[in-house]
């Protein structure tokens, strides 16, 4: 067999240091406190407007494109080699499933805008409007396809042969395409787990919303347990994926044995465990918003030599398939302690940011509430206030939980990258 | 009185440094964070960082409040004759900042914003120009405010140690340990490996000697250089090579068994 029968997603990367580990954590709860108390005294984020896509002429062709490509690769991966020379599995678990999210942090829900499947759905001339519409379970459907997938992903048997994953591939496609003829276009928004996972990523694109970060503060699609449960499956299977690759797990499922029994338990379980975290710690406040960075920041921190490493090496044995540079080759390593830097940074950006959110919309609920106090109340309580008007460590009191929860994601991410 | 009671808070958060340098010494010099006093030394550094940021906080609020109050008499005592002026006063600020977006957006377009997004911003931190924010105490309390920013880079400066090293190898299989080298032994035993899947520490640019012994036919594979071997049962294997890459890198017997680790560094 090849190197390949591990799969793409291997990784290579050292634990980090654990100076860089304390000093990250450090900071991460100081700049917390630093941000809730003092930094960020007034709702700045909420009401503003996503923009608009632009008609540009080259979108339509750059579906066109995805839609090629993506069929010459499912086609390839029915037909083609079934050795490591076929690109199907770095096309789908480096360039989707990891290339998708610093895309869409970028430039906004990109997957959106060239799916595929949303493509070929209008080329076939579907029903736009579905047979049966409706809004059915609102984004749950995607939450078990993401569940699926990261599975596939992680733990199933034979889940680098190229056939194994144009089968399934070829399923997913069918299966959406059926579901949306049933429900309408929209179906995809909300049950394409590519897709949804793109537009929560793309919340943080500084390039589709007028002021950065406000797209987390606006309505989220689905918002509620279901989006809940998304970005905890997407949090948990990352989580598990650092987890699983210790020495320590494979020493215990080689002793137990049925390590794909206990692989699917395990991931399950991280995945439970992370949402009922995430919907009991927060009292009454969403938290689905500020956890969207920290997971973003983990994702990328945890994927990051892949994507630099793995990513181009998909291109090359695509374009060697067609006869094209064939003598060309990636042997790119990455430094170390450049990627440990790298990590930590995206890890602390993360975090600050899903403070940021999650402290802005604290503030936003309580300018909300302050109103229904009356004004002579108000006077009067405004002698020891600061000049500003903004009872601040009364909103902290509030967010208490929600902070030390996210202050506890950060530090698990830093620990898993630790004793990885 | 609040000078007071900001210096008590400053006193408090100095004497908290102590648990926290221990915390981190001890930390520094443990071998693994999974064991109990790990656990315990983390938990204190946890809990007495927190405290530290949460009274430095309090410190500057209470600081800065004085010097709101300081600079709101003048403007205040006129008020102070004829409430209803101030209620007046009061109210065009409250409904400013509950629930009027296109105001909201009025503060937050002109500047700050935008700084607060990279780690950058920490250094560059300009409080928004264009807020209701009072003119003469602007200025003290922007500086003031800046207090807990620098300590918490002085936090991030002292970051040049190593961490400690892991354990060093058994002696091998195949031929003796020199220096330089570092040696390693692995066996699959029922689809198992025999001692438990560990991680051997190799410095970057030593040779390498993994004995590898199987009791059923098995292709042997180092990642990330990329070495595979067909090992039979009964023919221990010796596999040597120059450990020239960093990297946490995986010896399986294929199709899925971890052997070991190796820890280039």
């Amino acid at each position: 067999m090849s190197p390949l029968a591990h799969g793409v997603g291997s990784s290579s990367d050292l634990p980090l240091p654990l100076d860089l580990v304390l000093q990250a954590g450090a900071a991460t709860v100081v700049l917390s406190f630093l941000i809730a108390a003092l930094w960020w005294t007034r709702p700045r984020l909420a009401g503003f407007a996503e923009r608009p896509v632009p008609a540009a002429i080259w979108l339509p062709a750059l579906r066109v494109v995805v839609l090629l490509l993506s069929l010459y690769l499912v086609g390839n991966a029915l037909f083609g080699p079934r050795d490591s020379a076929n690109p199907v599995a770095h096309a789908l678990f480096v360039w989707l499933w990891v290339g998708v999210v610093p895309l869409s942090a970028l430039l906004g829900p990109v997957w959106r805008a060239v799916n595929p499947l949303r493509t070929l759905f209008r080329l076939l001339r579907l029903p736009p409007a579905g047979l049966r519409p409706g809004a059915g379970l609102g984004v749950w459907p995607a939450v078990l396809w993401l569940l699926a997938f990261v599975w596939f992903e992680l733990v199933a048997p034979g889940r680098t042969d190229p056939l194994v994953i144009g089968c399934c591939l070829l399923g997913y496609g069918l299966a959406q395409l059926g579901m949306a003829v049933l429900r309408g276009e929209q179906w995809f928004a909300r049950g394409d787990c590519f897709e949804l996972y793109s537009e929560l990523a793309g919340r943080l694109s500084p390039l589709r919303w007028q002021v950065p970060l406000s797209g987390l503060a606006a309505r989220l699609p689905g918002a509620g347990a279901g989006l809940a449960a998304f970005v905890a499956v997407w949090w948990g299977s990352t989580v598990f994926d650092s987890a699983s690759g210790s020495p320590a797990w494979a020493g215990f499922v080689q002793r137990a044995g049925h390590a794909d029994l206990y692989a699917t338990g395990a991931l399950v379980l991280v995945c439970i465990v992370v949402l009922v975290a995430v919907r009991k710690t927060a009292g009454g406040l969403d938290v689905t918003a500020s956890l969207i960075p920290i997971a973003v920041g983990y994702t990328l921190a945890h994927y990051l030599s892949l994507l630099i490493v793995a990513a181009p090496r998909g291109f090359l044995l695509l374009t060697r398939q067609w006869g094209l540079a064939s003598d060309v080759a990636w042997n790119v390593v990455p430094i170390p302690s450049v990627i440990a830097g790298a990590q930590v940074a995206l890890i602390l950006l993360g975090h600050v940011i899903g403070v940021i959110v999650a402290h802005d919309a604290a503030l936003a609920s309580a300018a909300v509430d302050a109103p229904g106090v009356s004004g002579a109340v108000r006077v009067a309580a405004a002698g020891p206030r600061l000049a500003r008007g903004v009872p601040v460590l009364a909103t902290l009191a509030d967010e208490l939980p929600l902070v030390l929860f996210m202050i506890g994601c950060t530090w698990a991410g830093l620990f898993l990258l630790f004793v990885r | 009185m609040t000078v007071l009671v900001a210096l008590v808070l400053l006193v408090a958060a100095a004497f908290l440094l102590v648990p926290a340098m221990v915390g981190v010494k001890f930390l520094m010099a443990a071998t693994s964070l999974l064991s109990f006093s790990s656990l315990f030394a983390s938990f204190m550094l946890l809990v007495s960082s927190a405290s530290i940021a949460t009274f430095l906080q309090l410190a500057v609020l209470a600081l800065s409040r004085r010097r709101a109050r300081a600079a709101v008499p003048p403007a205040d005592l006129p008020a102070l004759a004829a409430p209803a002026g101030v209620h007046a006063v009061a109210l065009p600020a409250d409904a400013r900042a509950a629930d009027a977006p296109a105001d909201v957006r009025a503060f937050a377009a002109p500047a700050g914003v935008r700084g607060f997004a990279p780690p950058a911003g920490v250094s560059a931190f300009a409080p928004p120009a264009g807020g209701p924010q009072p003119a003469p105490a602007g200025l003290g309390k922007r500086s003031l405010r800046l207090v807990p920013f620098l300590l918490a880079a002085l936090t991030l400066l002292p970051g040049c140690t190593q961490a400690p090293a892991a354990q060093a190898a058994a002696p091998a299989a195949c031929g003796s340990e020199a220096p330089g080298q570092v040696a390693a032994n692995a066996e699959l035993r029922d689809g198992k490996a025999s001692p438990a899947p560990h991680r051997v520490a190799v410095p970057l640019g030593s040779q390498v000697r993994l004995g590898i012994s199987v009791d059923s036919a098995a292709q042997i594979h180092v990642h990330g250089y990329d070495l595979e071997y067909q090992v039979r049962p009964g023919q221990p294997m010796c596999i040597v090579f120059v450990a020239s890459r960093a990297g946490l890198f995986d010896v399986e017997a294929h199709p899925d068994t971890l052997l070991l680790q190796l820890e280039v560094k």
